[in-house]
């Protein structure tokens, strides 16, 4: 119990001395503030037909369990799914492994610790929402058990689901990669599909349609012809809003058992973890791989190297030629058998409304954009390869090889748009490959991690092609915003420029602190 | 000619290398200090890596700092610590970075089977670079560093990692290429260099303590290297008082030798100092 709770305690403060917690935290405070306007501040963020609850522990209270459980899900994934392979990473593993710490031990401690950094974020939203409701002073009558008894009955089990996801997904094979990435964002949809579908069953593990129908139900018993249900996003409001006093949510023993039921899962994936974590054991080569580890360099007495000829300038083109090499090594056979026969099939597409579900071919290259601007750093290599090449070609050289696997994945669909003379449906499309690739060499050379794309990737392609929401349809296959999104790639690309430029400079003056 | 003046490189309130004036010549040059001396920071300036925050590195009267490209065309650089593609094999890599480096591929092909034959990977040169032990992937560093035909070799710590005999061979290989290249190597084993090494840069905290031939350092410490035969109980006492250089357990006793102005102990014979004698009075003697 000590070893675990010594784990707990140390992963603790490594997460929550990083950066990207720190920016969490300031993200909570900033959102509570802002869904909490005040009556004239002209928008809503949360729509119930056009009226809301008053400003009181209830309602807050609500609302302080809904939104992590909305906004949590993919950066709290993505901020904690490595914990496990960053101390595969860091040779950190080998030491643990040969610590007498069991595998349970370490892994619940890794579960336990990314449920604890999930926990503080999601309690100091509630603290500022209680803090928002003071501000407000619509209800100054503080209730704790108001605020705290969704926090445990709707967030803690959804929390601790989410944090045994960011194990499971970090020890299981095969889900460790983009491909996983792809897969938590499949069940955050259909988990919330069902939320919302059929409130407070068995399977709703957010719990949203649950108070959303016990909130909507207290705002129709004051204006009975309100529709039901509500939703969140950003509604201005011309006129003051109407208000109504809601009592709070209550729960059921089924939903109660329920919720159990999720943590029970909860704890189901963390024993799966604890069977299948191989405690950091290396992968065993083959007989036919094995090498010939003790043999050493021959005798060098008379060394005669043949001359090495100089390209007068450095050559682009084999530049260009060994990121691809780079960018499509180490993929499995499927992969390769998978991305030319989507292609081929691609270029058989349907022009019109089914085009959405063309662009899903563009999730094959994620894993392989994801790592423009970040794979130097990724494998250690940022000192060696800067001083075999100047920063602005290697940046130019990434950039093109990311681009052209962009186009070669979009090549079927891209030849049956020339075939069909559908120059706009071209020019957006290629547009949007543009817009792919900047991102991901922004998102690279800004963060230094694969992780932002391959979440804020899916989550676009998902909201904007396929859904066709505001006007986030960067492909332009239902909406087209050619120009806007050309303006976005060249800004995208600018910053990664800059970014590269910058960090070059920070790297000089030894700011940049060591890589591993 | 490689050579720096008065250069400071300050991390914030800590001063990494305090005012250093040394030139490289052609030929081996042994950078020796202890752990913080401040040697993988004037290794990383000089090869473009870093900046220095006061004076200049020039080569061949060219200041690198503000013209890097002049020296990266002609460096060859092996980081202390570097990382490898896992899913690339050893070619192929080599293949990479003699793209980054601006080389002709066709040339560059045989140079790289070369090096590969050298370093004896060529059974492994197609296997992926993530089943290699890290004695062979320092290899691939070494010949990545060497792709080029560099005129200026600077390598850091290179014989981390490798196996004794690697160790004596890969000394070889650096002892055959210095005839016309300049070549810095940083280590804190004094045995690597001492016998490549004709050129010697001593640092301590930053400062330079000593730049001169391994003959010259050793002439400083004459006279100031002892030997005596004593028990355990005395011996700690004389590691509690004195530099003990080595020590080695004999039927008579502990043969020790001492780096010390005085006669440490009665009894004691002054002895010829040896370079690890000559470097332990250098940084810890005066």
């Amino acid at each position: 119990m000590k070893t675990i709770s010594s784990l707990i305690k140390h992963n603790l403060i490594k997460q929550t001395r990083s950066y990207s917690f720190l920016l969490v935290m300031m993200v909570s405070v900033f959102l509570a503030f802002l869904c909490v306007p005040a009556l004239g501040d002209g928008y809503e963020i949360f729509y119930l037909g056009g009226v809301r609850g008053i400003y009181n522990a209830y309602w807050l209270g609500a609302i302080a369990a809904m939104l992590p459980v909305v906004l949590l899900w993919l950066p709290g994934f993505y901020l904690l799914r490595s914990q496990i392979s960053e101390d595969r990473r860091l040779n950190i593993g080998q030491v643990i492994a040969a610590a007498p710490v069991s595998k349970g031990s370490y892994i619940f401690g890794k579960f336990i610790a990314n449920f604890s950094v999930l926990f503080v974020a999601d309690l100091l939203f509630t603290v500022a929402m209680l803090i928002m409701q003071l501000i407000r002073h619509e209800d100054l009558s503080i209730q704790l058990g108001a605020y705290l008894m969704p926090l445990l009955v709707i967030t803690v089990p959804y929390l601790l689901f989410l944090a045994a996801l960011t194990v499971f997904f970090d020890v299981v094979p095969g889900i460790k990669n983009a491909f996983g990435n792809c897969l938590i964002f499949i069940v955050w949809i259909g988990l919330a599909t069902v939320s919302v579908a059929a409130p407070g069953n068995a399977f709703d593990l957010f719990g949203l349609g649950y108070l959303l129908n016990q909130m909507s139900a207290g705002a129709r018993s004051i204006y009975p012809a309100l529709p039901e249900g509500g939703s969140f996003g950003y509604y201005p409001q011309k006129t003051d809003i109407p208000t109504f006093e809601w009592q709070g949510v209550q729960f059921d023993s089924a939903f109660l058992i329920s919720r159990l039921l999720w943590i029970l899962a909860a704890l189901g994936l963390i024993l799966i973890s604890i069977l299948v974590f191989n405690r950091f054991k290396e992968k065993s080569a083959s007989k036919s791989k094995k090498l010939p580890q003790q043999k050493t360099s021959r005798p060098t007495n008379s060394l005669k190297l043949s001359p090495i000829k100089k390209t007068r300038f450095l050559n682009l083109f084999l530049m260009v030629k060994g990121e691809l090499k780079i960018m499509l090594m180490g993929q499995k056979t499927w992969w390769y058998l998978f991305l030319l026969t989507s292609i081929c099939l691609s270029g058989f597409i349907v022009i019109g409304s089914g085009l959405k579900w063309g662009t899903l071919i563009l999730l094959l290259p994620m894993g392989i954009l994801s790592q423009m601007g970040c794979r130097e750093k990724q494998f250690n290599l940022t000192q060696l390869i800067k001083v075999s090449c100047p920063w602005q070609l290697k940046w130019l050289a990434t950039f093109i090889a990311g681009l052209l696997i962009a186009f070669f994945t979009s090549s079927g669909i891209l030849i049956r748009f020339t075939l069909a003379g559908a120059a706009d449906r071209f020019i957006a499309w290629s547009v949007g490959l543009l817009f792919i690739t900047a991102l991901a060499m922004a998102l690279g050379t800004l963060t230094g991690n694969r992780k932002p794309f391959e979440g804020l990737y899916i989550a676009l392609l998902y909201f904007g092609p396929i859904n066709n929401l505001g006007t986030m349809d960067f492909m332009g296959v239902q909406t087209m915003n050619t120009l806007q999104f050309l303006i976005v790639a060249i800004v995208l690309t600018a910053i990664s420029f800059s970014v590269t430029f910058i960090k070059e400079n920070q790297l000089k003056k030894g700011v940049l602190k060591n890589e591993k | 000619m490689l050579k720096i003046e008065n250069l400071t490189k300050q991390y914030k309130n800590k001063i990494a290398l305090d005012n250093l004036t040394v030139e490289f010549p052609k030929g081996v040059t042994g950078l020796l200090g202890p752990n913080g001396a401040g040697k993988s920071t004037l290794m990383r300036i000089l090869s473009t890596v870093d900046t220095p925050s006061k004076g200049s590195v020039t080569f061949n009267g060219n200041d690198i700092t503000k013209h890097p490209n002049d020296l990266r065309r002609v460096l060859g650089y092996l980081p202390q610590d570097f990382g490898v593609y896992p899913n690339m094999s050893a070619s192929e890599f080599l293949e990479y970075m003699a793209a980054m480096k601006g080389l002709s591929m066709k040339s560059a092909k045989v140079r790289i089977n070369e090096l590969l034959d050298i370093l004896n990977l060529t059974s492994a040169g197609k296997r992926h670079l993530g089943g290699f032990s890290g004695g062979m992937k320092q290899r691939v560093g070494i010949a990545q560093a060497l792709l080029n035909d560099p005129k200026i070799l600077i390598v850091d710590e290179p014989t981390v990692g490798l196996d004794p005999d690697e160790r004596i061979r890969f000394r070889n290989l650096l002892a055959s290429l210095a005839a016309d290249r300049t070549i810095i190597l940083s280590t804190h084993i004094v045995s690597d260099i001492e016998s490549i090494a004709p050129n010697l840069v001593v640092m301590k905290e930053g400062r330079l303590i000593a730049a001169a031939s391994p003959e010259k350092l050793m002439t400083q410490a004459h006279g100031k290297v002892w030997n005596a035969i004593v028990d355990v109980n005395e011996l700690e006492a004389l590691q509690q008082k004195y530099i003990v250089s080595n020590s080695m357990q004999r039927s008579d006793g502990i043969h020790v030798r001492i780096v010390s102005t005085e006669q440490p102990r009665l009894g004691a014979d002054l002895v010829e100092p040896s370079l690890e004698d000559a470097y332990l009075y250098a940084t810890k003697g005066k």
